[in-house]
């Protein structure tokens, strides 16, 4: 009977803790309104989102198709008009098609490449930090090791060996940046395995996995939908970068890198709409994930009230 | 303070052994065979077999990876695929141009960014604070190819005022943008964080403290909250070595300079497998030193570190 | 009159220091009236909120601004107003003439520079020492506290000290240019009971070999028992009783002080028959019409609710600020509970 009402209390236990992380989600939401950075982050990811999506819907031009067969000289690095409001291409491609489309490949390299580096994370800092030990320091030197190298550099490393895929560039980066994710899940599982909670679970006798995955996970993620938000702005920036030296998303693929490194050399010489627009692109992307993961952050941390 | 030195010194030890396997791993598990891509289409199947045998390709990958790390603790790193240089020459001969970036960019981040961090702060909520925090963040989002892009049409093509690309006979006044292209990102980085630790410190009560002995407000920031607010920024100097690194390969890109970024990339184009292995092992090194540096230099900020 | 005002050491006249946030006006503290004479130690008591931190931060000149302002009223300090003074004037009776200890010894010492550092800092500005002798007064001042082995503690940094031990860091430090005003907010509250005691055993007797007067800021009346001479009780931003000690404890004439008395344990009374003050502070943005105790007070009726009463003489040298106070004195007398007992 004992074992039943000490069930009893761990139940009402973790009732009253959803309670508080209801109101918390309410809290963190009321702090999330007032920061006006933090929403205009959230408006540019939003549109960012919705115009990858809705791409073919947005524009009337195809992405890769060369205008310049058809039309002719004109529409030849053509500045921005009524019909091109980005203007056009050396091949006459239409430049805000691109961009649009560009969206699209940094959306889905990033997301993919994102949720492995989450799922990845997850596990191992949860692994590391519940069980410690040698559990801990293996993942813990893992981490320490990868983390030595400059992203780009391994990144490129890994993906110029194989033949250029989508797949490959996501596998790569989320290949070195599951251990940002890591970390932080590690710091936070540490600090809540001490939580009453927790060891009252485990005095019940409840078995690991299940601690973790009910008393743990709810915990951390939080903090771990903070640091991908903030992720997302370095992965679509390594993303980029990768391209425009050549070893991401490969041409025709419309990709906001690669448009930048086609066309940087006609920039000077006055035809600033190929390469100017992808870059404003990456720039307001990158600035939107950053300004809406700090939001988040301030407004996801119970200290500040 | 000593056995601290010693403790982290030692500790760094298992994670360069770790990092010397990784870049193993990472050029072993290439698909093809190194011998066929060194040799090119020209190779017979002697030759090749040759070759295999001389590189030590026809071993157990155990043998191969035990022969790896005498090589690297030897310093034997071997000979590039291309031009027959050994892979310690090279790096050697391209280190000055990486070194002086890197190190140029870290200085004028560090400075600049304290600097302006701090002036931000202690000046909240004004336009220098207003344009400050607008200059950092377009600074952390934009991409370095992109700031140098532009850099190079301001600077060099419409004010000629300093040299856009290439190294010249090695002046420095061709080192000016790719040193400011560089340091950019960090500086962005550094003005943020100095600024957010600043705004914290001047609220701790150590700091009431420091005013009710009737301090000069110069001395309460300059003395008491700086030391303080600098010791988050020595981790990220120490963590920004890496994507500085990075951003090394991407600046010596734009500007065509003869640096280990230019050298990594080529290699990798090349598929110059011994360079490959060389540099990226040798950058995971400095960021491992660096970053050793950085928690040394903690003992001096951080009397709490040094007696722990 | 004027003979009388120079005897004061701190007179503090109608002083009013807001706060404005986007929220609106706090009026932290909203008019309070008191003085300190030369060797004397005043307390003032009140909940947390009650502004008597502001009111020790007004006096040092240290209310951050913005979003606090003296919005009114006169500091006057040996006659001058500090109110009116530079904020270079300001520095030079900063921690010379008027010093100040904080509630929190674990975060007032700065974390990288050595207690010794951190001492002779006043005394150079202050005294223009050298550093050599700077330091060797502080060594002086350690002996002072009762700090064993002071010529080693000068070199070691706060975390390697004990929470009491730093608490008499901060005393000497405080102490180190003589001062005439020695301000302390709450500077026991974070130690053990034990080392508490043995704390105010150290400031009542440095007070008296001194002969400064001392501003002592708690929420904890036996605190006020131990070391005052005279008490300020406040109250949302006002002084709501004022005299002296053995006056106010014999006799409390407001109800909210007479709540404070019934919620502190003593030994010739049953412990478990405590009674609390229901409630809670009122919000500073939202004060109720009337007198600012009406929310909690268990007195409180028609005019309470509708007029702010003024502080008045109650008798010769006890000031109170409430329209019942007589009605407390017959229940007093009668021996009523006012407030619920709690056990």
């Amino acid at each position: 009977m004992s074992d039943k009402n000490l069930n009893k209390k761990s139940n009402l236990k973790s009732e009253g803790l959803k309670e508080t992380s209801d109101t918390l989600l309410k809290d963190s939401w009321r702090k999330l309104k007032r920061n006006k950075l933090a929403l205009v982050g959230m408006s540019i990811v939003i549109l960012f989102i919705i115009v990858a999506i809705l791409a073919p819907y947005l524009t009337p031009y195809d992405p890769v198709e060369q205008l310049i067969w058809t039309e002719g000289a004109a529409v030849k690095l053509a500045p921005p008009s009524a019909d091109h409001l980005f203007g056009t291409d050396l091949y006459g491609r239409d430049i805000l098609t691109r961009v649009i489309y560009g969206a699209r490949i940094s959306l889905q390299i990033s997301i993919a490449a994102m949720s492995i580096s989450v799922l990845i994370g997850i596990i191992l800092g949860t692994l590391a930090g519940y069980y410690g030990g040698i559990i801990d320091d293996i993942i813990s030197w893992i981490i320490n090791v990868l983390y030595a190298f400059p992203f780009l550099l391994f990144v490129i490393a890994i993906v110029a060996f194989f033949p250029p895929s989508l797949i490959l560039t996501f596998s790569a980066i989320s290949l070195v940046y599951w251990m940002s994710i890591a970390r932080v899940v590690r710091g936070q599982v540490l600090s809540i395995k001490e939580k009453e909670f927790v060891e009252a679970a485990r005095a019940l006798g409840v078995k690991d996995w299940k601690i973790m995955f009910k008393h743990i996970l709810p915990n951390i993620i939080a903090p771990v939908i903070v640091q991908a938000t903030l992720g997302m702005g370095s992965i679509i920036m390594i993303e980029a970068s990768l391209t425009y030296l050549g070893f991401g998303t490969q041409p025709p693929t419309p990709s906001w890198g690669y448009m930048i490194s086609a066309g940087q050399g006609y920039l000077a010489q006055g035809q600033w709409w190929w390469g100017v627009f992808p870059a404003i692109a990456i720039i307001l992307t990158v600035l939107g994930f950053n300004l809406f993961g700090d939001g988040l952050r301030d407004a996801l941390d119970p200290k500040s009230r | 303070m000593f056995a601290y030195f010693i403790r982290r010194t030692l500790g760094v030890i298992p994670v360069i052994l770790g990092v010397i396997l990784v870049v193993f791993i990472l050029t072993t598990i290439v698909p093809g065979d190194p011998a066929r891509i060194m040799m090119g289409q020209r190779g017979d199947p002697e030759t090749l077999k040759l070759i295999r045998k001389e590189m030590g390709l026809d071993e157990p990958t155990h043998v191969q990876l035990v022969k790896f790390y005498k090589d690297v603790f030897t310093l034997n790193l071997g000979r590039s695929y291309r031009n027959n240089m050994t892979v310690i020459e090279s790096i050697k001969s391209r280190l000055p141009v990486t070194a002086t970036l890197a190190i140029g960019a870290m200085i004028i981040a560090v400075v600049l960014g304290v600097s302006i961090g701090i002036y931000s702060a202690t000046h909240q909520y004004t336009w220098q604070d207003y344009l400050s925090m607008i200059f950092s963040l377009l600074g952390i989002a934009s991409p370095v190819y992109f700031v140098g892009l532009i850099m190079v049409i301001i600077f060099a093509r419409k004010l000629g005022w300093v040299p856009g690309t290439g190294l010249g006979n090695g002046e420095w006044i061709y080192y000016v943008l790719p040193i400011l292209t560089l340091g950019v990102r960090p500086m962005a980085l550094i003005v943020r964080l100095t600024r957010s630790t600043m705004l914290e410190v001047v609220h701790q009560d150590y700091v009431k403290t420091a005013r009710a002995k009737g301090l000069k407000e110069k001395a309460v920031i300059y003395k008491h909250a700086l030391k303080n607010a600098l010791i988050p920024v020595i981790t990220i100097i120490g963590l920004q070595t890496a994507s500085l690194l990075s951003g090394v390969m991407l600046t010596e890109t734009i500007y065509s300079l003869p640096g280990l970024g230019r050298l990594s990339i080529q290699a990798v184009t090349n598929r110059d497998f011994p360079i490959i292995r060389g540099v990226v092992l040798f950058m995971a090194l400095v960021f491992v030193l660096a970053n050793l540096l950085v928690d040394l230099s903690y003992g001096f900020f951080d009397p709490r570190i040094r007696y722990e | 009159m004027a003979n009388k005002n120079k005897e004061k050491l701190v007179d503090v006249k109608n002083l009013k220091t807001y706060f404005y946030t986007e929220e609106g006006v706090v009026k932290a503290v909203d008019g309070i009236d008191f003085e300190i004479y030369p060797g004397e130690t005043l307390g003032i008591v009140g909940e947390s909120g009650c502004g008597k931190s502001v009111t020790s931060l007004s006096i040092m000149g240290l209310v951050e601004s913005p979003p606090g302002k003296i919005a009114e009223g006169e500091i006057l300090f040996e006659g001058i107003d500090l109110t009116k003074l530079s904020q270079a004037e300001m520095r030079k009776i900063r921690g010379n003439e008027i010093s100040m200890i904080f509630q929190e010894p674990m975060t007032s010492l700065n974390p990288v520079y050595t207690i010794g550092d951190q001492i002779s800092e006043a005394i150079i500005i202050h005294k223009g020492l050298s550093k050599k002798e700077a330091m060797k007064e502080s060594v002086e001042m350690l002996k002072k506290v009762g700090i064993p082995l002071p010529e080693q503690r000068i070199n070691e940094y706060p975390h390697q000290l004990s929470g009491g031990m730093r608490q008499r860091v901060m005393i000497a430090m405080a102490l180190s240019c003589d001062p005439k005003l020695l301000i302390a907010d709450e500077p026991t509250t974070a130690l053990d009971v034990t080392i508490q005691a043995q704390i105010l055993e150290l400031m009542n007797s440095l007070k008296a070999s001194y002969g400064m007067s001392i501003m002592m800021i708690t929420h904890d009346l036996g605190v006020i028992a131990e070391i005052s001479d005279r008490v300020a009780v406040m109250y949302a931003g006002k002084i709501v009783e004022y005299t002296d000690v053995n006056t106010l404890f014999a006799d409390p004439k407001h109800p909210y002080t007479w709540g404070l008395m019934n919620s502190i344990p003593k030994l010739d009374r049953d412990v478990n028959r405590l009674q609390a003050i229901p409630g809670i502070v009122p919000n500073p943005l939202n004060f109720p019409d009337g007198c600012k105790f009406n929310t909690r007070c268990p007195l409180a009726e028609g005019k309470c609710f509708t007029d702010e009463p003024k502080i008045v003489d109650a008798a010769e040298g006890h000031k109170v600020r409430c329209w019942r106070y007589k009605d407390l004195e017959e229940m007093k007398k009668q021996n009523v509970k006012i407030y619920e007992e709690q056990r």
